[in-house]
């Protein structure tokens, strides 16, 4: 009965089907299909992350990679400096986004959503600063080398054994991010995102929902950043920079910020094309521009939208014809 | 016994005074309309109490409690409850969600959702979209959306305003059988809606009560029929 209902649920689907598809990526043997895929996941949390804060509370950020430097250059450091694992380092990392985020949640989510969207960016660009400036930790803009993959407690040195170990995190993730948005705390940044006024006189605060919902996001964002230091065994600034903000949010925006696996599709089609027009750059650009110009002016629910409205209109056809009646299907 | 007593609240904008030095107080479990024409204050009244506004001076008492400092949660909080003029629902959730928000402030359990949703007879849109809802079911939902937090005081701005004569007599009858279990505090202009609902009745006009009393009293007083209903 529990598992009729869970299999019901159309995002629970998607989830279990992208799972298995993922687990047989490795069969394949390509180092490059796996490489790219595990980059897939890492991207795609990142925007998930992104989209717990546009897409269901409403609130803007130009400064969501501060989350995701800062759990990739902890992770990095700790592993380098301190305890030599890919595990704990991941561990830590991600916990790094916690203050971070109580910090800089605290004194910007006060602000109406203009204040908020500046204030991140400023202290986007102040971790950035942090991380060029601080040569003797943050290796200046060379960055941090050799993180590794064979540690203490577990080895994931093989390109099969990181790309489980990232798929384990991702699978978890998304699942997790799922029941969260389903639980009460998720209805609560859902009504955030609907009608911000009207919930002080619901009885509940704003700013705590905000602030939860920021600290949420960024645990996810430092996951992602976490598990990016360790696929690529190096770390720069460049994560740490504004313009790296943008990309969840492009990949929000295509994929479609008003469905949960929205972008993760958005983040599996920038991998895709950045990396075929890697070679025509300007190109791709250009195809960019008027992918988010055409999503922004008439498909708010981006290619998850487009594909919605194409499977309720094949459904409604195949239903006039009568073809489920026919089978026996539907009365 | 008196549940709140308003003393001396004031808010002006730039140099218009929108309330001034406005005093009352609510009884338990009575009905109380507040009338008066556009622009006399009934609205910001309303946002001071319950914190839409701070108030410039004044105090607010609420069973004996000075709220005046709290802020806007914390009123809905305590039982002091109110819905909007301008429908402010949350139109992307459903029905259900909509009521579930304040009923987890309340800690008020799924089956008195229902009860609430039974009471104003939405039940059978409890999964729907309230953006897709007609109006007048979304008035309703306005309404559930007040009751599931369990309010002591409830504050109606304008909750007949919009609706077909059926509704408002529907309307009307719910919120008789409500006023026996909260006390209710009416903004209204329909003159025969509030006659027909409330105890007592307040008038105001420029930022001030002008008149208190029974509906009965009301209607004969000369003063309001000069100024709300535009007599000579």
């Amino acid at each position: 009965m529990l598992l009729r209902n869970v299999l019901r649920d159309v995002n629970v689907v998607l989830i279990v089907i992208l799972a298995f598809t993922l687990a047989l990526i490795p069969l394949t043997g390509d180092r490059f299909y796996i490489y790219i895929t595990s980059l897939f996941m890492v991207y795609s949390l990142f925007a998930l992350s992104y989209n717990l804060l546009f897409g269901y509370a409403g609130l803007l950020s130009f400064g969501h990679a501060m989350f995701f430097a800062t759990g990739a250059y902890v992770t990095a450091l700790f592993t380098l400096k301190v305890f030599r694992d890919p595990l704990v380092g991941l561990i830590i990392g991600v916990m790094s986004a916690i203050p971070l985020a109580l910090i800089v949640g605290f004194l910007s989510l006060r602000h109406t959503r203009v204040y908020f969207a500046i204030l991140t960016l400023a202290f986007g660009m102040l971790i950035y600063a942090v991380l060029v400036k601080w040569r003797s930790v943050t290796g200046g803009t060379d960055g941090l080398v050799g993180i590794p993959k064979r540690g203490v407690i577990l080895d994931i040195s093989s390109p099969q054994a990181y790309y489980y170990f990232i798929l384990v995190f991702f699978i978890i993730a998304v699942l997790s991010l799922y029941i969260f948005i389903k639980s009460r705390w998720g209805l609560m940044i859902r009504a955030l995102g609907a009608n911000e006024d009207r919930l002080p006189f619901t009885g509940h605060s704003v700013l705590t929902i905000r602030l939860y919902t920021f600290t949420a996001s960024g645990l996810i964002a430092a996951l992602s950043g976490s598990l990016y230091s360790i696929l690529m065994g190096v770390v720069t600034p460049d994560i740490a920079y504004w313009t790296f903000s943008a990309e969840p949010l492009v990949m929000t925006l295509l994929g479609g910020s008003t469905y949960y696996m929205g972008p993760v599709l958005g983040a599996f089609i920038f991998i895709t094309l950045t990396t075929m027009l890697a070679r025509f750059a300007e190109y791709w650009l250009l195809l960019l521009g008027l992918a988010i110009i055409a999503v922004v002016v008439g498909f708010r629910g981006g290619v998850s939208g487009v594909l919605v409205l194409a499977v309720e209109r094949l459904m409604r056809s195949v239903e006039a014809r009568g073809v489920w009646r026919s089978l026996g299907l539907k009365t | 016994m008196e549940i709140l007593r308003v003393e001396n609240l004031s808010r002006s904008f730039g140099g218009f005074k929108a309330v001034d030095n406005v005093s009352f107080s609510l009884k338990e479990l009575e009905i109380t309309a507040l009338i008066g024409p556009n622009g006399a204050g009934k609205t910001t009244l309303v946002n001071l109490i319950t914190k839409k506004l701070k108030p410039d001076s004044g105090r607010i008492i609420f069973q004996g409690m000075d709220v005046t400092g709290l802020s806007a949660h914390k009123i809905a909080k305590l039982g002091i409850v109110r819905t909007f003029q301008v429908l402010s629902l949350f139109p992307t959730l459903t029905v259900y969600e909509n009521l579930k928000i304040p009923a987890l402030t309340s800690r008020t359990p799924d089956e008195d959702i229902e009860k609430i949703m039974v009471d104003l007879g939405i039940e059978r849109f409890k999964d729907a979209k309230v953006a897709k809802l007609p109006f007048g079911i979304q008035k309703l939902v306005e309404l559930g959306i007040a009751l599931a937090l369990k309010p002591k005081l409830l504050i109606l701005d304008e909750p007949a305003a919009g609706l077909a004569q059926e509704d408002r007599r529907n309307l009307t009858k719910i919120l008789g059988d409500m006023g026996r279990r909260i006390t209710l505090m009416v903004i209204e202009h329909d003159m025969e809606f509030v006659f027909g609902l409330a105890e007592r009745v307040m008038v105001m006009d420029k930022g001030r009560i002008i008149a208190s009393g029974r509906p009965e009293e009301i209607a004969k007083n000369k003063l309001v029929r000069e100024i709300y209903l535009g007599e000579e």
